[in-house]
């Protein structure tokens, strides 16, 4: 597997179908050969793997939208990849990731004072 | 039956939902101006969005993924982020242009000034898109922009010169007293307006929330196939009353009222009537569009939770996106910049990105790994490298000759 091309940049999708994040960087394992260790996501992960102004821009926003404490990448190990298809299927829900700062952020103080916001489409 | 039933209104829907505002603005400009002489590329456009929405159409329906999603896995992170901001940019001018284009129609109907009614529009399209109903609403929608083909029966009735259009179709020259970059500068925009980027996103990304599978790629080909063409015809129409009524008179178009008169003029009241109703949905129905496909492709790109299915509080980031855009949309048009005027620019600078939205679907379409056995075939190639290169050569040309014509004179 080309991680460059058969990993980095996949959409993550869990257990329910539910949309969790890309695969914007992997941890190796210090191994011989390396393996990969757990798949991070963030929009400051991305920032810094992808370097140059643009990515110092994006790491920069990203670490501002924290709230007190920078909580690090969402650390997803690769032994909860169930299947690695045209996306990365976990075996786990979203429910056991850290919630993303942004989306928490947006639900509490936007979306979830509209009424409403608990119904789902059809 | 059931099935037949399904097909046709599959189809129906295609022909209503091709025409917007951009399509609506090209077609009776170039028509007013240059008669049928451009009446070529619009034939050419639809050539080209029916290919790459065939091609979108199977990506999705085989790998389960929307366009924008693959992207940033066959570009990269850095490109395609570039593509997203230029994307997203051009995308919610559309929706500023496609709001206006609504409160036109009503301006139209209720003789109340637009600007009033921007707010409003604003309003009801985002109500729409936070109630989620909108795939049923979406339909109507496009059904109801059907009314659009009162311009091909108003032609009828307007005796046109048919063998004088037939000639200024076959000879593909400005016409008298203008010059080649005009005619170069609304070839673009008519261009453009058959291949608006949102289209494709729009449709791979309703795809996946429908669960397409391999099954659905027969019905989806009659739906772009036999819908895409005839709804280029609606454009042809209106094109071809501007030619009759307004390009012997050498008059120019600046506003939807004139580009409906002949209409009026053809069959009077209730002409006029349904074609404010075509108008009003077709720009309202790509207005709902737009602003999805603004959010579509934030959130494709960073893998943030998207769509229909789940409860707004569990897509939060998609949801705000959307709000932001329908804002930045009405925002845009109080600054009482001229719809018609935002729709020309929408034109041009969706010919300028073109080329960020077709090169990597032609890309995934022919690669293995997401299509196996289903990747493009010879025809499907070589009609998709034929029209990248008219797409590269419009997306160049787009700029200089808007400043060169100071957009059309």
């Amino acid at each position: 597997m080309f991680i460059g091309f058969h990993l980095l940049d996949r959409q993550i999708i869990d257990c329910d179908g539910l949309l969790v994040g890309k695969v914007d960087d992997v941890e190796l394992s210090d191994g011989d050969p390396p393996e990969v260790a757990a798949l991070l996501m963030g929009p400051q992960v991305l920032g810094e793997r992808m370097g140059g102004r643009l990515g110092r821009v994006l790491a920069r926003l990203a670490h501002r939208l924290h709230a007190a404490v920078d909580p690090g990448p969402a650390r997803i190990p690769y032994r909860d990849v169930a299947v690695r298809v045209s996306a990365v299927h976990l075996r786990i829900s979203y429910r056991d990731l850290p919630r993303p700062a942004l989306e928490g952020w947006l639900c509490d103080h936007v979306i979830e004072r509209i009424p409403g916001a608990g119904r789902a489409g059809e | 039956m059931k099935q037949l039933l399904a097909l046709s209104l599959g189809i129906l829907t295609a022909i209503g939902g091709f025409v917007d505002i951009g399509d609506f603005v090209a077609s009776s400009q170039a028509g007013a101006r240059f008669g049928m002489s451009l009446a070529w590329v619009l034939v050419v456009g639809v050539v080209g969005i029916c290919a790459y929405a065939e091609m979108a159409g199977r990506v999705t329906a085989i790998s389960e993924r929307a366009v924008f999603d693959l992207v940033r896995e066959r570009l990269g992170p850095r490109v395609a982020l570039l593509n997203l901001a230029a994307t997203f940019l051009v995308t919610v001018i559309t929706l500023g242009a496609e709001m206006g284009g609504v409160a036109l129609a009503v301006e139209l109907a209720t003789s109340v000034h637009y600007l009033l009614w921007v707010p409003v529009v604003g309003f009801a399209l985002w109500v729409v898109l936070w109630r989620l109903k909108f795939q049923h609403l979406e339909r109507i929608f496009s059904l109801a922009g059907l009314a659009l083909v009162v311009f091909v029966v108003a032609l009828t009735h307007l005796n046109p010169d048919w063998s004088g259009m037939w000639r200024q179709a076959s000879r593909p020259t400005p016409a008298d007293g203008e010059d080649w970059p005009t005619y170069g500068y609304f070839a673009v925009a008519l261009f453009a307006s058959a291949l608006t980027p949102y289209e494709v996103f729009f449709f791979s990304s309703g795809a996946v929330e429908d669960k397409w599978g391999r099954d659905q790629i027969s019905t989806m080909r009659a739906n772009v196939l036999i819908g895409f063409p005839v709804g280029g015809l609606l454009s042809l129409g209106i094109m071809a009353t501007a030619a009759t009524l307004f390009h012997p008179l050498r008059i120019e178009l600046d506003s939807v009222g004139q580009a409906i008169l002949p209409v009026a003029i053809g069959l009077g009241k209730l002409g006029l009537v349904a074609a404010i109703l075509g108008l009003f949905a077709a720009t309202f129905g790509a207005a709902m569009e737009t602003g999805l496909s603004a959010a579509y492709t934030v959130a494709q790109y960073f893998g943030w939770q998207w769509g229909k299915l789940v409860a707004p509080r569990q897509a939060a980031r998609f949801h705000t996106l959307l709000l932001v855009s329908v804002l930045t949309g009405v925002l845009l048009l109080l600054t009482t910049v001229d719809p018609v005027r935002l729709t020309e620019f929408m034109l041009v600078f969706s010919a300028v990105i073109l080329p960020l939205t077709y090169l990597p679907i032609l890309v995934v379409a022919n690669d293995h790994e997401y299509l196996g056995e289903r990747v493009n075939g010879p025809v499907a190639n070589t009609v998709g490298t034929v029209f990248l290169l008219v797409i590269v050569v419009a997306a160049v040309a787009a700029v200089p000759l808007m400043i060169a014509t100071g957009m059309g004179g």
